[in-house]
């Protein structure tokens, strides 16, 4: 007997929560209290990670030596967002930025702001502007604009 | 099977209700750490790494993907695996394939999962069909409290029988430094302990817990290279039931937890399990869980279990030990827990369990895990091969 | 290892809110399409076992093979086979928010042979036992059936 398909709409809703743990609680917090962006380093490889993550892929040492890779750095690739999707945080056009801070060796992934999309270029120097209200979290970073 | 495996590293942490000092790759990478101690290896000796957790008790999801520096995956090969209640012991079973494939000489294993970023009752019932079984679902405090309405009706045990084991699991958790729940419980703080859902207690159910475990397996002859006391896996088999739609159905036939076991002593000549395996490791999420499946491993006879209870047959001195770690109803961290059944019985084997070492000289142990729609896992492992 | 007294850890809320389109298929769609639309249930039998698959399903689990159309109805009465009052509350992934059962869960074997999970109506420990004949009441036509299993409000005692 052929049937019309039988589609029944739901949600999964649960609230979960995310516990950064010690070191990036660490780090969050002086984003938070002072504006600070900071990194981890390994010793061993002489890389600082930013966000920071308290385990060195390459080498499996235990990183836990925060250092502040500072509020500016460089575009090294960017995407200018066009359309419009109930997940984007803003209304588009927006930019998306991987942005390596001058003190960090790796690219932390962001927003270009304050700043025409068709001005945006790679290798182009940015710097961190802070919300008002911080409350822990990289979007206390409001987007990194032009220096 | 190309290669004969053993595991040569055992690593689990401390588990507690709550970690908010370690994000979920810390949580795993304290396992890791514990385990390549234990088999005084480094990273650099690891040819594979296997992981697993049930992503919806977190929320996160393809952890092998952004937990690869913590665990130690960084440019190697590896893979993630989430099956339920059983994704400890199938990330165990994966890593001992890896090895005896004979493409990977020395395999990592770990299982985590952080319960206090999730609610566990509701990851659970999200597990039942949506439009069937997912509006009345009651996780697995429904489905055990049935085990044990159903036991009860059969069998003619009392609510005793389970405070009695429920002592037992007590007494070997209170030894055992890594166990979670250590309540020097009496029967009294059992049988008074708050009513769920006829008959299953507070005290009856598992904590929701947060922990990790890890392994390192190797091939015959690395392990023999790393380790004196290496700890043979001579057999593992997984066995699935039907849908969980139907599983609340009347079955006909064998159960998944029958068939796992009895294939496992097949296979290796077992005919008298409780005589001739030293010591059992099984998964019982509930502790009506142990008691109805006793006889579902073929330890002792149908309806029999509670008189084991009463007799005191499955003690750590007993002459069948079961679970002296305290078992999964003193500590649960879902997606660990059926490799730390695995890491317990390596631990009984090497003579390495410390305070809850069993009495019984252990040569052989056996460890079960269970969950999902109706999955069952059992490993056998051995002093010598 | 472990948290230092007034040491800041920090916590970020997710709360995750998906949408889905579960499609049920048409076998399962069948059976739940006859109790939205005609209060009745109906299942298939597996034409090597003879076992009757409620709800109904392409595969018999059991034998692994593909049904045919020997659909089976099974009544809208039966009997209780086990029950339990509920007497915590669990959180509903569906909704997000606790659920309480304040209705006695039961499982029901149904006349023509299968076996359900419902609520019972009747909720005084007193009147519950195994073996208690019950049967379906369904939600009032025009109260807007969803195509789940709370297209029926409970299962009721049939008097003597
Ligand atoms: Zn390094
Ligand atoms: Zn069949």
């Amino acid at each position: 007997m052929r049937q019309e398909p039988f589609v029944v709409p739901g949600k999964l809703v649960v609230p979960y929560r995310y516990f950064v743990g010690r070191l990036a609680s660490k780090a969050l917090i002086a984003l938070r209290d002072d504006k600070k962006v900071m990194g981890v380093r390994c010793p061993t490889c002489n890389l600082t990670y930013m966000p920071p993550r308290s385990t060195c892929g390459r080498c499996f040492s235990k990183l836990e030596e925060l250092v502040e890779v500072g509020d500016k750095g460089t575009v090294l690739t960017y995407t200018v967002v066009y359309h419009k999707e109930p997940v984007h945080p803003m209304e588009p056009p927006f930019v998306y930025g991987l942005i390596k801070l001058d003190g960090a060796d790796t690219a932390l992934p962001h927003f270009i702001g304050e700043v025409e999309p068709e001005k945006v270029s790679i290798g182009m120097k940015v710097q961190a502007v802070f919300k008002d209200k911080r409350e822990g979290n990289i979007l206390d970073i409001k987007y990194f604009k032009p220096q | 099977m190309a290669e004969r495996v053993a595991i040569v590293g055992v690593g689990q942490t401390y588990h507690r209700s709550r970690r908010p000092d370690v994000n979920q790759v810390e949580l795993m990478n304290e396992a890791v750490r514990a385990a390549l101690d234990d088999a005084q290896l480094t990273l650099r000796d690891i040819d594979a790494v296997v992981m697993g957790n049930m992503e919806l008790f977190e929320g996160n999801y393809l952890v092998d993907m952004w937990a690869s520096d913590g665990i130690g995956s960084y440019l190697k090969p590896g893979m993630k695996i989430t099956t339920g209640g059983t994704t400890g012991a199938t990330v165990s079973c994966a890593a001992f394939n890896h090895a005896a494939s004979g493409l990977f000489d020395v395999v990592l294993a770990v299982a985590f999962e952080k319960q206090d970023e999730g609610d566990t009752t509701a990851g659970l019932n999200s597990v039942s069909d949506p439009l069937w079984r997912r509006w009345i679902a009651t996780g697995a405090m429904g489905a055990f409290a049935r085990v044990g309405r159903d036991y009860i009706r059969r069998t003619g045990c009392k609510e005793e029988h389970a405070a009695m084991l429920r002592v037992k699991a007590d007494k070997g958790a209170c030894r055992n430094p890594y166990a979670h729940l250590k309540l020097n419980l009496t029967i009294e703080d059992v049988m008074n302990s708050r009513m769920l859902m006829w008959p299953m207690r507070l005290l009856h159910m598992c904590p929701t817990s947060v922990g990790a475990a890890a392994l390192v397996v190797a091939s015959e002859k690395r392990a023999k290279q790393i380790t004196k006391k290496p700890v043979w896996v001579k057999d593992w088999v997984t066995v699935h039931e039907e849908s969980a739609t139907t599983w609340s159905m009347v079955r006909p036939g064998e159960t998944s937890l029958e068939k796992a076991s009895r294939l496992i002593y097949q296979r290796n000549g077992i005919t008298k399990p409780a005589e001739e395996i030293d010591v059992a490791e099984i998964y019982e999420p509930s502790i009506w869980g142990e008691l109805a499946w006793y006889e579902q491993y073929h330890f002792c006879e149908p309806g029999e279990g509670w008189r084991w209870a009463e007799k005191g047959v499955t003690d750590m001195e007993g002459e069948f030990p079961v679970n002296p770690s305290g078992g999964v109803v003193a500590t649960n961290p879902i997606g660990a827990t059926a490799m730390i059944r695995i890491v317990e019985a390596a631990l009984q084997v090497r003579g390495d369990a410390g305070e809850h070492q069993v009495s019984r000289p252990v040569r052989t142990a056996f460890t079960t895990a269970w969950g999902g729609s109706n999955w069952t896992v059992a490993t056998l492992l051995t002093k010598s091969l | 290892m472990t948290e230092k007294a007034g040491e800041e850890f920090l916590v970020m809320p997710i709360p995750l809110e998906l949408p889905f389109q579960w499609a049920a298929g048409s076998y399962h769609g069948r059976t739940l399409r006859e109790i939205k639309d005609n209060n009745r249930f109906v299942g298939i039998r597996c034409p090597q076992c003879k076992s009757i698959l409620f709800p109904a399903a392409m595969v018999c689990p059991l034998c692994h093979v593909k049904v045919g159309e020997d659909w089976v109805e099974l009544g809208e009465k039966g009997t209780v086979e086990d029950f339990a009052i509920v007497e915590m509350s669990v959180l509903d992934p569906s909704t997000g928010k606790e659920r309480v059962e304040s209705q006695p869960q039961a499982v029901i074997r149904l006349d023509g042979g299968a076996v359900m999970e419902h609520r019972l109506e009747e909720k005084d420990p007193q009147k519950l036992r195994v073996g208690m004949r019950v049967e379906a009441v369904f939600k009032p036509e025009g109260e807007g059936g969803k195509g789940d299993l709370t297209d029926i409000l409970y299962f009721r005692t049939i008097e003597k």
